[in-house]
């Protein structure tokens, strides 16, 4: 009676082990239905030693992307001289030429703020957050400034 | 100053006179004279100061008319009207050759070219009746600058008038208008009618979405003949090009992977039957709701329509700012509402600029005679839905684009990624075509004013406009695309169970793009990987002893 036993319970350990080795055959993924966005966040540097106002243009950067860092070096310029309606003309042009950089939103909920918009300041500055949330010490920066918004 | 005929002006105009003559020398003033004064007219814009002239008769600068064209300028001078190359090339001629003779007796030019040039006709560059540029965008300027200031500040102030236009789009877009309905004539001959005034329309603006920039406007084939802006004041039925606003809404409760029913059924309304049909007759009874919004399904919309609620699919549509109101009837999931084409760009904008809607702007500064800026207009944007729900919206019309209903772009040259809808109304009478990237969209649309079917769909009528328009814009066109939102998560699931997809299990995976709150946090129940005898001794052990 324990033969049998032993047996049977040999026998399903054996089919449950050679069922797992023979499982159907993978299939492969998918094609995306998606649009093949990158979904991975650029990869964020480890230590950053000092954010500067404005990223310095780099070798290979379009002229597009040279322009537009231009621009917004020319905003804050108007800014720090109280001039925020033409801190906000060529902080515009800046996010025409390339709208999805962070620092021309952040600098117009400046401009904003500045002419006392709190509205305007505030939906520039969600803008600003939705670019550059990820950036620790850009982050902390538009925090604050939506709380300056907010008072 | 004013045209009134009283002492007062005469007196007003003496003293000024005399302040000119003193302060100015004879060539100075003959110049301000020649700069300012009535050479003619063009429909209803008329044409000033002497460089105009030049351009309007003979498409030159001054620098560049030969002896006879100047001196019919200068013979146009005492009656523009009278004597108009356009009006009476006689009378022009005889004009002409008088100024000639005066020239000889003062000994400005010799006899024998006065015998060269008197028997020769009077040639123009022939009358163009939009001689302005951009004519429907100036119109929509002229009204917005009627609303800031008196007719008498706009006509005596000298005002600079600084707009978004941008003249290289403006041209692309008449052009790739003008090319793209002359095609569909070709194409469908009765599309084609004499009457100017009855001839198959259409209508482009170009915007950069963040801002609400307005860089194009285009509305309608030829201005001369109808100043009639579709733009801005045509009520189109939206057709499929509203259904992004439902699926928007639909996006507070579902996922893109969510299952809509496709199968054909009537529908009450009112106590009447409707029944809705799909575009394409071999449609599947199943969908997702991207495969759904970017193949455009009617029937799966319209089920959709009454899941999410026809009342808050109206309010987006008013949120929107589309419509005023909205009567809640499932017809409207179809595009059953009049909309203009400047109110359904700037709604599209939304999608294009993280889920902010810019107010549309035309003018940016106005300065006077000293170069002072008097007003200025910046973007104004509004919140309208979050970043995250824009992505998805976006990323499913780039489906449209890669496999959809605008499947044909990439064929027509446009190979960096674009967001597109289509729209086709009742009996093809609207055709449209709305397509976005980061940095600008366009709308498009097709059909006749009196509303009657054009026989082709927003792919093949608006589409193709779209495309031309494009390419001849490369300025424009950065080859971004929208970039992921930090909550956005991308996740493969199983297709038929719409759970976390078992990687080598499942048959039918898919890769789709989340909201956090809407990502599903199972594993496919469906497709479960064979277990081990540890994972049933396991599975024995916890339901045996519940720990």
């Amino acid at each position: 009676m324990s033969s049998i036993f032993k047996n049977i319970l040999i026998s399903l350990v054996s089919l449950t082990l050679l069922g797992g080795c023979a499982t159907v055959k993978p299939y492969p993924p998918s094609p995306s239905t998606g649009s093949g966005q990158q979904a991975t966040k650029p990869a964020r540097p480890v230590i950053i030693k000092k954010i500067p106002e404005t990223p310095a243009p780099r070798a290979g950067d379009s002229q597009r992307t040279v322009a537009l860092l231009s621009l917004v070096d020319q905003g804050r310029a108007y800014l720090k001289q109280n001039r925020p309606d033409a801190a906000i003309r060529v902080l515009e042009r800046a996010v025409n030429l390339n709208p999805q950089r962070g620092e021309s939103y952040y600098y117009l909920a400046q401009a904003w703020l500045m002419k006392k918009n709190s509205v305007q300041a505030l939906e520039y500055n969600r803008l600003a957050e939705s670019y550059l949330g990820d950036d620790p010490q850009w982050a902390g920066r538009v925090k604050t400034q939506r709380q300056k918004i907010a008072r | 100053m004013t045209p009134e005929r009283t002492y007062r002006r005469k007196l007003t105009e003496l003293f000024i006179a005399l302040i000119i003559e003193f302060r100015y020398k004879k060539d100075e003033i003959l110049e301000i004279y020649l700069n300012e004064i009535y050479w003619g007219q063009n429909g209803a814009e008329a044409i000033n100061g002497a460089g105009e002239a030049a351009r309007f008769y003979f498409g030159k600068k001054i620098s560049a008319l030969t002896l006879s064209e100047a001196a019919v300028l200068a013979g146009l001078i005492k009656a523009p009207n009278v004597y108009s190359p356009y009006l009476h090339p006689e009378r022009c001629q005889q004009r002409r050759n008088t100024v000639l003779r005066a020239m000889v007796q003062m000994g400005m030019i010799d006899k024998a070219d006065l015998i060269r040039e008197s028997p020769l006709s009077v040639k123009t560059i022939g009358k163009h009746p939009a001689g302005r540029k951009a004519p429907y965008f100036l119109d929509t300027v002229n009204r917005q600058l009627s609303e800031l200031y008196t007719p008498s500040t706009l006509t005596q102030l000298g005002l600079s008038i600084y707009t978004t236009l941008d003249t290289e789009v403006q041209a692309a877009a008449e052009k790739a208008l003008s090319d793209g309905l002359q095609q569909l004539e070709k194409a469908n001959p009765p599309l084609v009618r004499e009457n100017p005034l009855q001839r198959l329309q259409g209508a482009v603006v170009v915007i950069q979405p963040k801002t609400g920039s307005i860089l194009a406007l285009v509305g309608g084939r030829d201005y001369g003949s109808s100043q009639f802006d579709r733009v801005t004041q045509a009520k189109r039925q939206a057709g499929s090009t509203i259904k992004p606003f439902l699926y928007l809404t639909a996006l507070d409760r579902f996922s893109l992977i969510t299952l809509l029913d496709n199968r054909p059924r009537d529908f009450i309304v009112n106590g009447r039957v409707w029944h809705p049909k799909n575009y394409d007759p071999a449609a599947k009874p199943v969908y997702t709701l991207r495969s759904a919004l970017a193949t455009s399904q009617n029937i799966a919309t319209v089920n959709l329509a009454l899941e999410v609620g026809l009342d808050r699919l109206s309010k987006t549509v008013q949120r929107f700012h589309l419509a005023s109101s909205v009567e809640p009837v499932p017809a409207v999931a179809l595009g059953a509402i009049d909309v203009t084409p400047l109110d359904l760009a700037v709604a599209y904008c939304a999608f294009a600029a993280d889920g902010v809607r810019p107010f549309p702007l035309t003018i940016k500064d106005v300065t006077n005679e000293t170069g002072e800026v008097i007003e200025r207009h910046h973007a104004n944007i509004e919140k309208m839905t979050t970043p995250e729900k824009a992505f998805l919206i976006n990323s499913v019309l780039r489906s449209a684009v890669t496999g959809g209903t605008a499947r044909s772009l990439p064929n027509r040259g446009v190979t960096w990624p674009v967001a597109g809808k289509t729209g086709t109304t009742n009996n093809t009478r609207d055709a449209w075509f709305v397509g976005y990237t980061p940095d600008i969209l366009a709308l498009i649309w097709v059909g006749f004013d009196d509303g009657t079917p054009i026989h082709a769909s927003g792919s093949r009528a608006a589409l193709p406009i779209w495309a031309d328009l494009m390419k001849q814009i490369p300025q424009y066109i950065s080859g971004n695309w929208f970039r992921v939102p930090p909550k956005i998560k991308r996740l493969t699931v199983c297709g038929e169970s719409g759970q976390i997809a078992q990687k080598d299990y499942c048959p039918s995976q898919i890769e789709e793009f989340f909201i956090d709150e809407h990502m599903p946090n199972e594993e496919c129940s469906l497709h479960q990987p064979r277990q081990g005898v540890g994972q049933i001794l396991e599975r024995i052990r916890k339901r045996v002893f519940n720990f």
